[in-house]
């Protein structure tokens, strides 16, 4: 008898060892998992997006309306337009835009013979889904867009 | 001692059912839990091929490539794709799944019926009607071989078709024999409908390029002709193999158009509001889009003549 | 005989006690497989909903066209074309399900609603817009937004905006 009563009181403690370890499974399983903060897949879709948006697009100051990639040239030869550089009248309205859009940490750069001669935000690393090269009286020129890595 | 062995027999046999219903037990686990995986594996494939094919039926790209395993699709196995349609709705099923079905909204895959594959050729191909109405998706197997059989009306026809390299495709003339394999998809182009000896092709079919309508030899006889609006339905003709799986995309694109051009009369009508020019008469183009959504394709020509003349529709 | 019967209840415990804690381990790998499942659940309808993101501003319904050419931009007067007559047709359920799509107007930036009755200096366009009928079945909802270009075919000019596509879990 005393030998059965041992014996159950071991398996009694095996069956609560068991248990306790499959709380300690459920609660570790169901904690919310961490965020991820490197851009995301979908992020590049959308930096791909505004590249190809911001390259169609015309602003518009009074009477006046130029294309970005027009500005980006006038600002590339020190042109004004709308009564201030045309470097400051896009910084003016890229940043606002582009943040609007939901991009709050970001580089974007436009180079003319390795030259950057206009850029937004600032950081090394991140991705850049890709370039837009425009054409403008025989020049070449490259915007880059990079999303941050927080 | 009679007592003791036959406690020691029960004993034994007690240990026996019991270690057989656990086992049986574990048995049914295990094959429930293969089933299981099987179909999560399934259902996979299934939306990564959907996902796959709402992005190529938009695309700006109009190329063809081969989509296999190491390259592009990464199905991980030999999967069976079966294609069909049931009231008048397009369906994927992987490997006979019924869990693993995609229903096609509006895309446009060209395909054999039935494809057991683990690559596969695919070409975008988009199509405009005059507006662009979506890509055509064209499947195959790589390791089918096109026969394109023309006599001497359709020759000129068949030699001007613009099919990429990565198919293996030949051109014969009627009189050529055509090789005993019986891997091969045939599709002729003849003026009359060929009789004999066709159930040792893999596949078979009749196009008439003047007519604009094909035929499917399926189960020993000829389907009824199927007709088509456009031309470039004949690459769709040539990449598919059922009689109902063709009219079915034939179907889906007259819907497709019938309301893309509703969008387009509306627009015209906004334009209307703003272009007053009296040459611009895009009440006229508004009458002709809706005509045209209706089955009127023969204003076809004259559509694309009307929309080059102000503000642009399409 | 009470040797043998205690034997017996032992051994009738100690295989009962076997069967609880199988079941026990058959119960959390059940718990787990389901929630390994609805995390994939999770992953595809993410992945399809990145899909339509990418694939809606290329459909013909909503994508400018130059003479037959697809540009890669929304035509705001199809937005409202489709808009209307999609009205009309219940297939697009079939097609989109529960959710919003929406584009709003970033540059120019215009809060007003389009309609057919204000389509001139409006900047938001409800393209899609279904609810499920039983607003406490929602227990979610999924956003994802991608920049997009605008092109105003009655100035022929460009703009900047957000296609936003919202989804109803329930």
């Amino acid at each position: 008898m005393k030998k059965g009563q041992i014996e159950m009181i071991g398996l009694v403690l095996v069956v609560l060892l068991l248990l306790v370890g499959a709380l300690f499974y459920l609660r570790f399983s169901f904690s919310p998992s961490t965020s991820v903060s490197s851009p995301s897949d979908l992020d590049v879709v959308r930096a791909s997006n505004l590249l190809v948006a911001l390259s169609h697009l015309s602003l518009s100051c009074k009477e006046e309306r130029e294309e970005v990639s027009s500005l980006l040239v006038r600002c590339a030869h020190g042109e004004s337009f709308c009564g201030v550089s045309s470097c400051s009248y896009l910084e003016e309205q890229l940043d606002p835009l582009i943040r609007g859009l939901g991009f709050r940490d970001y580089f974007f750069w436009v180079v003319f013979e390795d030259d950057t001669f206009f850029h937004l935000g600032a950081c090394s690393l991140g991705i850049e889904p890709g370039t837009y090269t425009l054409f403008a009286e025989n020049e070449r020129y490259e915007a880059h867009f990079r999303i941050c890595e927080l | 001692m009679n007592h003791k062995g036959q406690t020691e027999q029960f004993n034994w046999i007690f240990v026996l059912v019991a270690g057989a219903i656990i086992l049986g037990f574990f048995s049914l686990f295990i094959f429930k839990y293969v089933e299981l995986q099987q179909k999560r594996f399934n259902i996979g494939i299934s939306q990564d091929l959907s996902n796959a094919f709402q992005v190529l039926s938009t695309s700006s790209v109009g190329s063809s490539s081969t989509i296999d395993s190491s390259e592009g699709f990464k199905i991980g196995s030999t999967a069976l794709l079966d294609f069909s349609c049931t009231d008048d709705q397009l369906l994927l099923r992987v490997n006979e799944d019924p869990d693993a079905v995609y229903r096609f909204r509006d895309e446009f895959v060209f395909s054999r019926s039935s494809l057991r594959v683990d690559s596969l050729d695919l070409w975008l191909k988009p199509w405009f009607f005059p507006f662009y109405v979506g890509n055509f998706v064209f499947l195959s197997d790589p390791d089918d071989v096109f026969y394109f059989v023309y006599d001497a009306s359709t020759r000129e026809e068949v030699l001007s078709l613009d099919i990429p390299s990565i198919f293996t495709v030949k051109t014969v003339s009627i009189n050529d024999a055509l090789p005993e394999r019986s891997s091969l998809r045939v599709v002729y182009f003849t003026s009359s409908l060929p009789r004999s000896d066709l159930d040792r092709f893999s596949s078979v079919s009749h196009i008439s390029l003047s007519e604009k309508n094909v035929r499917f030899y399926e189960e020993g006889r000829w389907s009824d002709e199927i007709s088509f609006p456009s031309d470039a339905f004949v690459y769709g003709a040539v990449f598919s193999d059922s009689s109902s799986l063709f009219s079915c995309l034939v179907q889906k694109s007259e819907e497709r158009i019938s309301f893309l051009s509703k969008v387009y009369a509306q627009k015209a009508h906004l334009l209307s509001f703003f272009d007053r020019r009296p040459e611009c008469s895009y009440d006229l183009l508004f009458q002709r889009l809706v005509s045209f959504g209706k089955g009127d394709y023969d204003l076809l020509s004259s559509l694309e003549g009307e929309n080059s003349a102000c503000m642009l529709v399409f | 005989m009470r040797k043998g019967q205690l034997q017996i209840q032992e051994t009738i415990l100690v295989v009962f006690i076997f069967i609880v804690l199988i079941a026990l381990g058959l119960v959390f790998f059940y718990r787990f497989q389901l929630q390994s499942i609805q995390s994939e659940i999770q992953e595809y309808e993410h992945d399809h909903l990145s899909t339509l993101l990418v694939s809606l501003p290329e459909s013909p319904e909503f994508s400018c066209s130059f003479r037959g050419e697809k540009g890669h931009c929304l035509d705001t007067f199809k937005l409202l074309a489709f808009s209307e007559v999609s009205g009309k047709d219940s297939s697009f359920f079939q097609r989109f399900g529960y959710m919003n799509i929406s584009v709003y107007s970033l540059y120019p930036s215009s809060s007003v609603p389009c309609s057919s009755s204000q389509f001139n200096s409006c900047g938001v366009w409800t393209i899609y817009s279904r609810l499920p009928e039983d607003k406490h079945l929602i227990l979610g909802k999924e956003v994802l937004d991608s920049p997009v270009s605008l092109y105003f075919p009655d100035t022929d000019s460009y703009g900047v905006g957000l296609l936003v596509v919202e989804v109803y879990g329930r």
